[in-house]
């Protein structure tokens, strides 16, 4: 596999030309939500929540019980957004190497050769992260963090856009590594999907297979376009008043903190960032309060509190009560 | 800190107070409120304090089923009874003990509709007021004590109510927060105690009902009821030397008029004599809990008078006003002396007879005259009457005829209490021709080895008599005295023996040692906290205008200091208020007109129904008005959309601003939302 050049980071910027305009966005992302939610039955919330993720450049951490849809919810994103997926099962004997690729003599070229590992694609969908060993893990968290990978030495970019997927099992955690909080702050967000409701389990059980609607889904952006999305992110307007808001949600998380932990300047960013991509989602070309009310408990819940400290996810809990205890002013 | 507090204080005023309050503080602020509640069940009325804690306990019981709160129309019911009982009990809604009851009701019914912060504010805020009502009815050390634990867990409770999480661990720290908080503000409160400024105040409250004590008048009966009266009386203190040796006692009033069953003070004469120092003078610094009245004790016999007091007939001190605080003043006075005060005036009121006298009396009396070759004589007879007549001191003596009580005492029951004692023996005396007179006040009294000072109690109330002998004067005769130990009853034996070995006495009764050892410890405790209430009396309670003088004084800052004083804390006053004001100001200016109109359409919507929470977004408010006025739905989304372009969107969009206010001023909401 070669890598492809045109994804070096660098070069982002040459598609900021191709930027769609406003008014197009919104049909266009909700049309792809809608063939989404055609496979992934009954999670709007969840669905919309994870390209809000994406657009962000964010990466994303499912936290749920195998069989409720992780792997099926990466795919179809993937071919919904024109991306290329690559899975990883994360196992107590996985090696940094397994993720990252290696370098291997060719008798040919008489050289060593670089031979990508699976980290390099546009969606990388980590199962079970927390089963493998804490080096493992933190190799891929370097590439989350630093849109690079190093190999013997030498620094590879990674695609773009670059979007890790990375699930773990909230209960039967015996032989398991779980994410230090230093590691969870790195994702963006955090969501359970949880089981569908009666009606959206009969659609499941009475429709067609999954699989073969995954491969039905015809992708609605191009790679290009997707970058261009993250980029019009950026220019999404947050105006002064919106900016004392979420100075204010940091302020009081770090406050009267009872043993949670406040919100990172990180998760600060990424609070905002979030709101953007969701502001953009929903066609607007400002942030309003609303975007960082819909965003912050995905966004804030596993920063303020990891879930096996016996009250499972009381940080989602906290957060929302976060959110109403802020007046807006 | 000091921003912390400010916030919390902001956040008080400024919330509206919607917030739904989480179990766990209510359940805090009930315990809270039961805290505060509780020592009121020892001063007022018996019902209102179990039923207030009732209507706690009814809540509490509410919370953990999560029952709906009771009606409005039950909360009213509620009220109208509580009131109605008060005002049945009590006549009024006023003063002390009814205003406490009345406010004590209101905090019941609000505790019954406690559902959002704000009435949890207001529930605190009433907690505060019924801990400083508490000090109306004690100001002992242990009642601030306990008052000051209240005090934390109001605060606490309030810093639950502002905490963001709802963790276990949250008990604690909101415990902590207010503790601290607490001792932080305590050195600022000990400087302002000792600063402020202290008035005399000319008004005076009635603390205290003028039901204890001794009173202007006396029957059979009255000081018995005193005898297991444990409250204190005074204070004495002995500058000079320590505690005089032999009987101490304390004159507080002189009856002279009886009518046969009671005696009467009568008119009070100012006294002219002066008093002959016979013997050694002990100078006394008395300490006098209020009484309501205007008499003040000092031992047999006082010499002058304090500032403010006069001496009358009898050389009974009196204060010329009514007291109704705490008084201290020092007296000397002379043991064993023998006033010498007598006058044609004095000799008639002390030889006054009821109009009605009992036959068996007064044949009684003649017997002795017809025997007895001076004064000396009679009043040994009787004396010996009582010795040796069967009489038993009691406690209990039961009731007396009304007509002739004491023709009743001497002749057929025989049991009594020194009021019996005394006032018959005086009536004999007059009988006899012996000019006598009944002496009210108290009679021995606590002697505190640790904080070297005496302590009368209610209980060492006493009644005794003084007869004028020429020659000599007036002598005190005690006819309780002359009783042998035999004919005391037990149960006063009892109680001397408690106030006996108080004075050092050894005590005597058969016991195993563990028992006497037990018994000294529950006496050393006794001594150690009659010392401590003592010098909070003393420190605390005593601290007023003239002992904040001499306190300024002797640190180098004279009375004129005062003025800098009052100068510093009017400044500080002035440019606290300054600065508040100014905040005020800069605060609504800053609030830029948008916001003023986007509340005014809040207000318009909350008029209709709607009320919008503190974190509710534009957008999202919008749409739930909408959803509940259909028929202004456009409007509403229009003007919420409109408003959150103007306030969130890039400056470019403030063109739109006078479609906003020509939308803004047309909206008036047509219908009125019928969800709660």
């Amino acid at each position: 596999m070669v890598l492809p050049r045109e994804t070096n980071r660098s070069n982002v910027t040459l598609f900021s030309c191709e930027r769609l305009p406003m008014m197009d966005i919104k049909p266009k992302i909700e049309q792809a939500l809608k063939q989404l939610q055609r496979v992934i039955v009954g999670k709007d919330r969840s669905l919309r929540l994870a390209v809000c993720c994406l657009l962000a450049r964010g990466h994303l951490l499912i936290e749920d019980l195998p069989g409720v849809g992780k792997t099926t919810l990466a795919r179809a994103l993937a071919r919904s957004l024109g991306l290329d997926m690559h899975r990883i099962q994360f196992t107590s004997d996985l090696l940094p190497a397994d993720i990252l690729g290696g370098s291997i003599y060719d008798r040919e070229s008489q050289s060593l050769v670089f031979h990508p590992g699976p980290i390099f694609g546009h969606i990388v969908l980590a199962d079970e992260i927390n089963r493998a060993t804490p080096k493992t893990q933190s190799a891929l968290l370097e590439s989350m963090e630093e849109w690079q990978a190093t190999i013997d030495g030498q620094t590879y970019p990674l695609p773009q856009p670059f979007f890790v997927i990375a699930t773990q099992n909230p209960h039967h955690l015996v032989g398991t590594y779980p994410l230090p909080e230093s590691q969870l702050d790195r994702f963006l967000m955090r969501i359970e999907l949880g089981f569908p409701d009666r009606e959206a389990e009969r659609k499941m059980l009475s429709g067609p297979d999954r699989r073969d609607l995954v491969d039905q889904i015809p992708s609605a952006f191009t790679t290009q376009e997707i970058v261009a999305l993250q980029e019009t992110i950026l220019n999404i307007h947050v105006s002064e008043p919106l900016l004392n808001y979420v100075l204010d949600i940091l302020e009081e998380s770090r406050r009267n903190t009872n043993g949670n932990h406040g919100l990172s300047p990180r998760g600060g960013m990424a609070l905002q960032r979030a709101a953007q991509a969701w502001a953009l989602m929903e066609g607007r070309e400002m942030v309003l309060p609303e975007d960082v009310q819909a965003v912050g408990p995905s966004v804030m819940a596993h920063r303020l509190k990891t879930s096996w400290d016996g009250s499972t996810h009381s940080g989602a809990a906290i957060a929302d009560q976060f959110l109403k205890n802020i007046p807006l002013r | 800190m000091s921003a912390r507090l400010g916030s919390l204080f902001l956040k008080w005023i400024f919330a509206k107070g919607k917030l739904q309050l989480t179990p766990s503080q209510v359940r805090a602020l009930l315990l809270t409120a039961a805290f505060v509640l509780f020592p009121f069940v020892f001063y007022l009325s018996w019902y209102i304090t179990p039923l207030l804690l009732l209507f706690v306990a009814w809540r509490y019981f509410l919370e953990v089923r999560q029952t709906a709160l009771p009606s409005f129309y039950t909360k009213l019911a509620l009220l109208i009874i509580v009131i109605s009982i008060i005002l049945l009990d009590q006549g009024t809604l006023l003063g002390r003990d009814a205003g406490t009851s009345f406010l004590m009701g209101l905090l019941g019914i609000k505790l019954l509709e406690l559902r959002t912060s704000r009435d949890f504010t207001v529930v605190c805020l009433l907690s505060f007021f019924m801990v400083a009502g508490a000090l109306l009815f004690s100001q002992s050390i242990f009642m601030v004590g306990y008052l000051l634990v209240a005090i934390v867990l109001i605060f606490a409770a309030l810093a639950r109510l502002h905490s963001t999480s709802s963790d276990h661990g949250e008990c604690f720290s909101s415990w902590q927060f207010s503790s601290r908080i607490f001792l932080q503000s305590l050195p600022l409160a000990i400087l302002i105690f000792l600063c402020f400024p202290r008035f005399q105040a000319r008004w005076a409250f009635q603390l205290r009902p003028a039901t204890t004590g001794l009173s202007d008048f006396m029957q059979p009966g009255d000081i018995a009821h005193l005898a297991t009266d444990e409250r204190v009386a005074f204070r004495v203190d002995f500058p000079e030397e320590g505690k005089p040796s032999g009987a101490l006692y304390w004159r507080g009033l002189v009856f002279w008029n009886t009518d046969g069953r009671e005696w009467h003070v009568g008119a009070r004469h100012l006294s002219q004599q002066k008093l002959v120092p016979k013997e050694a003078s002990v100078l006394q610094k008395i300490t006098l809990m209020p009484h309501s009245q205007k008499w003040m004790f000092a031992l047999d016999y006082p010499m002058a008078s304090p500032p403010g007091t006069s001496i009358f007939w009898g050389n009974v001190i009196e204060s010329r006003t009514i007291i109704f605080r705490k008084m201290q003043y020092s007296v000397r006075s002379s043991i064993g002396a023998h006033p010498q005060d007598m006058s044609e005036d004095i000799k008639k009121k002390s030889l006054q007879l009821p109009k009605q006298l009992s036959p068996r009396i007064v044949q009684l009396v003649t017997a002795w005259q017809a025997r007895a070759k001076s004064p000396h004589d009679i009043i040994r007879s009787a004396l010996n009457y009582f010795h040796d007549g069967g009489f038993l001191y009691t406690l209990n003596p039961g009731r007396y005829d009304n007509l002739d009580p004491y023709g009743d005492f001497l002749f057929n029951r025989k049991r009594g209490f020194c009021e019996h004692f005394a006032g018959s023996f005086a009536l004999m005396m007059r009988i006899a021709g012996i000019p006598s007179r009944l002496v009210a006040g108290y009679m021995g009294g606590e002697y505190n080895p640790y904080g070297h000072f005496l302590t009368v109690r209610q209980a060492n109330a006493h009644v005794w008599t003084e007869v004028w002998i020429s020659n000599e004067g007036w002598v005190r005769v005690d006819p309780t005295g002359s009783l042998s130990l035999d004919q005391i009853e037990q149960s006063v034996q009892n109680l001397l023996n408690a106030s006996g070995a108080a004075s050092g006495g050894e005590d005597t009764r058969d016991a195993g040692a563990s028992g006497i050892l037990a018994h000294r410890f529950v006496r050393i405790m006794h001594l150690w906290r009659e010392l401590v209430e003592d010098r909070w009396d003393r420190w605390v309670l005593g601290y007023d205008m003239q002992v904040q003088e001499d306190f300024f004084k002797s640190l180098g800052i004279g009375s004129f200091a005062w003025l800098v004083i009052f100068a510093t804390f009017g400044g500080v006053l002035f440019f606290t208020l300054l600065g508040v004001a100014w905040w005020l100001k800069r605060r609504s200016k800053s609030a830029d007109p948008l916001e003023g109109m986007y509340r005014s359409f809040c207000r318009r919507l909350s008029a209709a129904g709607v009320e919008r929470s503190l974190w509710e977004g534009p957008v999202d408010f919008a749409q739930r008005a909408a959803q509940s006025l259909p028929s202004d739905a456009r409007e509403i989304k229009k003007i919420g959309i409109l408003y959150a372009e103007l306030r969130y969107g890039p400056s470019h969009h403030t063109h739109r601003m006078a479609e906003f206010q020509s939308q803004l001023r047309a909206f008036r909401p047509k219908e009125r939302s019928h969800e709660i």
